[in-house]
């Protein structure tokens, strides 16, 4: 069997069978191992058919409480240090997979369209990170909505980090401002979780100048 | 040692890093979701959702619901604890076999603690075994470059920690890079000879850093030579998984009435495990490195399938092609180093026991393999030992186990010659010292060993090659 070298570099990373790995010639765990690895790639090149990825990592559910392994990719086209991740489950005779790429697509709009809102309500805002808890399989490709997604319905598990600057707050009753913002972002019909972290500054350090942080559920 | 954290909060920090959809995705302590929450944040989170733990589940390797439970409300209460901000989930881009880990802000110590969790796949053994024959192994070398690229400029104490392989990544960056003020490795494994031998000034200079918390038994971190100081803990023992338990990251958390965590110091290792380190020491000493990775996979893949309970994958990994020449040197050693050690027959007997196997066939075992011309006749006679064991009423499981692996005959022959070769007194089992591999000069400059006699080697390779040519001239 052709492998390439990057293939061969993460089955040997999950398998003991070094010398089989070098010459091609597989045993049945690792062909396998191999067939999952393609399988998550295609996924991943079909579903984002703008970008090229390369499966960099594995920790096969093998030896796990879980009934899933985890792909570990990176796409060229984007500069992060952090690998990606992928789960696949055997269903039969496919895999069932999804990602958390689908993120990189659809943040920019959702953390444009945040910062509108908050800055309309007069609120202080120094950045606004927007992540997903969940992950999501092959129907939701290139052309996922971040509107459906703002709104909950496509349940991407919204997770969105505002950091304000107390400097400019002239209530300080901290309570208040996150029922600002929950009655801001409800009535925009935007569903997940917030995460308020207020800053002394606007130039000031996340962890080391933060006066209060709290959650708030939509 | 300056951290603030305690060695309670250090054992929470690493029980939190294998949290692993608690009641959903929000469950998972290494999410980079979590990043700018507090540890505190996590924990109300996830007992926010506490309906959805299902108590009886594993959520990670040998750790259920009910379990992580009582860890989260053990947390509630440690203000200390429940402040740390997580500042930066990674997920390894480079390693192969993936890794998860953490940076962690103390603001009320100014502290960075970086954090790496172990990985818990079949795939952790690949990459803690290839530390016999790889110096340094991929994964530390990933380690330490990621550590290398988080901005730790202005913390006033920078920390790292991890279980098991965590662990042994957590010892690597602090030998390796000065910076490091603390390090609480957790059940991680040591290092090769070859890597003492190599690295010895860096180690004699950084391990006074380390700290090695370890359960009693634990059997991870006998693996290779430990490096810094160590401190043993007594072990829970819930003994649902067996002797496999002794490596969870809960396995030294007792609980008392209202839910407070405590660990209790042992007064050592449990016995049969370091006399298992010395062993697998001397060993590993006992195989060339030409045939190290060989021998390392061999025994990444008997532990494998030790512990998944499988028994026919386990005898196919003694048995296959691949493996059966280490797997024969593995176990002629092993009887040879019995002979000369019988106390070693009563610790693989109790360990045995702690995993529910029958170990009343130790006793004949122990018997033959005292004698190894009696082991190749029985490895010589597969059908005429079935035979005589029916005639003795053996029972029909092991006739039928026995005729399922007639591989295993074979093996015996193998083990058996292999045995006449050994002697198992020659390598020292003890852990090598990264101090007895360097030279020390004028109390300050430090030189390894390995590095000293290459250099007198070239220096005397050059010498010879001038009076050569001088002599030609």
């Amino acid at each position: 069997m052709e492998l390439t070298a990057s293939e061969k570099k993460v089955l040997n990373g999950i398998s003991f069978n070094t010398e089989e790995i070098e010459s091609g010639n597989l045993r049945e765990s690792d062909t396998a191992l191999l067939n999952e690895m393609r399988a998550v790639e295609n996924y991943l090149t079909e579903k984002y058919p703008s970008f090229s990825f390369e499966i960099t990592g594995c920790e096969p559910k093998s030896g796990t409480t879980r009934t899933y392994s985890e792909w570990y990719f990176k796409s060229a086209e984007i500069d992060r240090e952090s690998a990606f991740i992928a789960m696949s489950e055997e269903s039969g005779d496919y895999f069932t997979i999804k990602d958390a790429f689908f993120g990189q697509l659809i943040r920019a709009p959702i953390k444009n369209y945040l910062e509108e809102l908050l800055n309309k309500a007069t609120l202080p805002v120094i950045n606004i990170e927007v992540s997903f808890w969940e992950y999501l399989g092959e129907e939701y490709g290139e052309e996922l909505s971040p509107e459906k997604v703002l709104t909950g319905e496509i349940d991407a598990g919204n997770d969105f980090k505002i950091f304000l600057d107390d400097s400019k707050l002239t209530d300080k009753d901290y309570r208040a401002i996150m029922e600002k913002i929950k009655t801001c972002l409800q009535s925009n019909n935007i569903s997940g979780e917030v995460y308020l972290v207020i800053l002394s500054s606007a130039d000031g350090d996340p962890a080391r100048d933060r006066v209060f942080s709290d959650s708030i559920l939509l | 040692m300056n951290s603030c954290l305690s060695i309670e909060e250090i054992v929470l920090i690493n029980c939190l890093l294998y949290c692993e959809n608690l009641g959903g995705p929000r469950g998972t302590f290494l999410s980079i979701s979590q990043e700018s929450r507090t540890i505190g944040d996590f924990v109300d989170g996830v007992l926010h959702y506490a309906t959805k733990i299902e108590n009886d589940k594993e959520y990670s390797t040998g750790v259920t619901g009910a379990e992580y439970k009582q860890l989260m409300w053990a947390i509630r209460p440690l203000e200390h604890l429940k402040n740390i901000i997580i500042m930066q989930v990674h997920y390894e881009s480079e390693g192969a076999g993936g890794g998860r880990s953490a940076l962690l802000f103390d603001p009320s110590a100014n502290e960075a603690i970086v954090a790496f969790k172990g990985t818990q796949s079949d795939a952790e053994w690949i990459d803690n075994v290839s530390g016999l024959y790889q110096v340094p192994t991929a994964f530390q070398d990933n380690a330490l470059n990621w550590f290398k690229s988080l901005d730790l400029d202005g913390y006033d104490t920078i920390t790292v920690t991890g279980h098991s392989k965590g662990g042994n990544k957590a010892k690597f960056i602090t030998i390796m890079d000065d910076r490091v003020d603390n390090c609480f490795s957790f059940d991680g494994q040591g290092f090769s000879d070859e890597f003492i031998r190599k690295y010895s000034p860096l180690i004699v200079k950084n391990q006074s850093k380390i700290l090695n918390i370890s359960a009693e038994s634990d059997f991870v971190n006998i693996l290779l030579n430990d490096v810094g100081k160590k401190q043993f803990y007594l072990g829970t023992n819930y003994g649902r998984l067996g002797f496999a338990e002794n490596h969870c990251p809960n396995a030294i958390a007792f609980y008392d009435d209202i839910g407070e965590m405590t660990i209790h110091e042992a007064p050592g290792q449990d016995k049969k495990m370091s006399a298992l380190d010395k062993m697998l020491n001397s060993f590993i000493r006992s195989i060339r490195m030409s045939t190290k990775e060989k021998v390392a996979n061999m025994l990444g893949s008997v532990i494998v399938n030790a512990s998944s309970g499988d028994t026919d994958k386990l005898v196919y990994s003694f048995s296959d092609s691949t493996n059966s020449d280490s797997a024969a040197k593995l176990i002629a050693y092993t009887l040879r180093y019995k002979v000369e050690k019988p106390k070693m027959v009563d610790s693989i007997r109790e360990i045995l026991q702690q995993n529910g196997f029958s170990t009343n066939m130790l006793g004949a075992i122990d018997f033959v393999t005292n004698y190894d011309l009696l082991m190749e006749l029985i490895g010589k006679k597969p059908e005429a030992v079935i035979s005589i064991l029916k005639m003795r009423h053996t029972s029909d499981n092991l006739i039928q186990f026995l005729r399922k692996h007639m591989e295993l005959f074979d093996l015996l022959v193998s083990v058996s010659r292999k045995m006449r070769r050994i002697n198992p007194l020659k390598y020292n089992g003890d852990d090598l010292k990264a101090e007895d591999a360097t030279i020390i000069i004028n109390s300050q400059f430090m030189i390894s060993r390995r590095t000293l006699s290459f250099l007198v080697f070239g220096a005397i390779v050059i010498t010879v090659t001038c009076i050569f040519i001088l002599w030609l001239r």
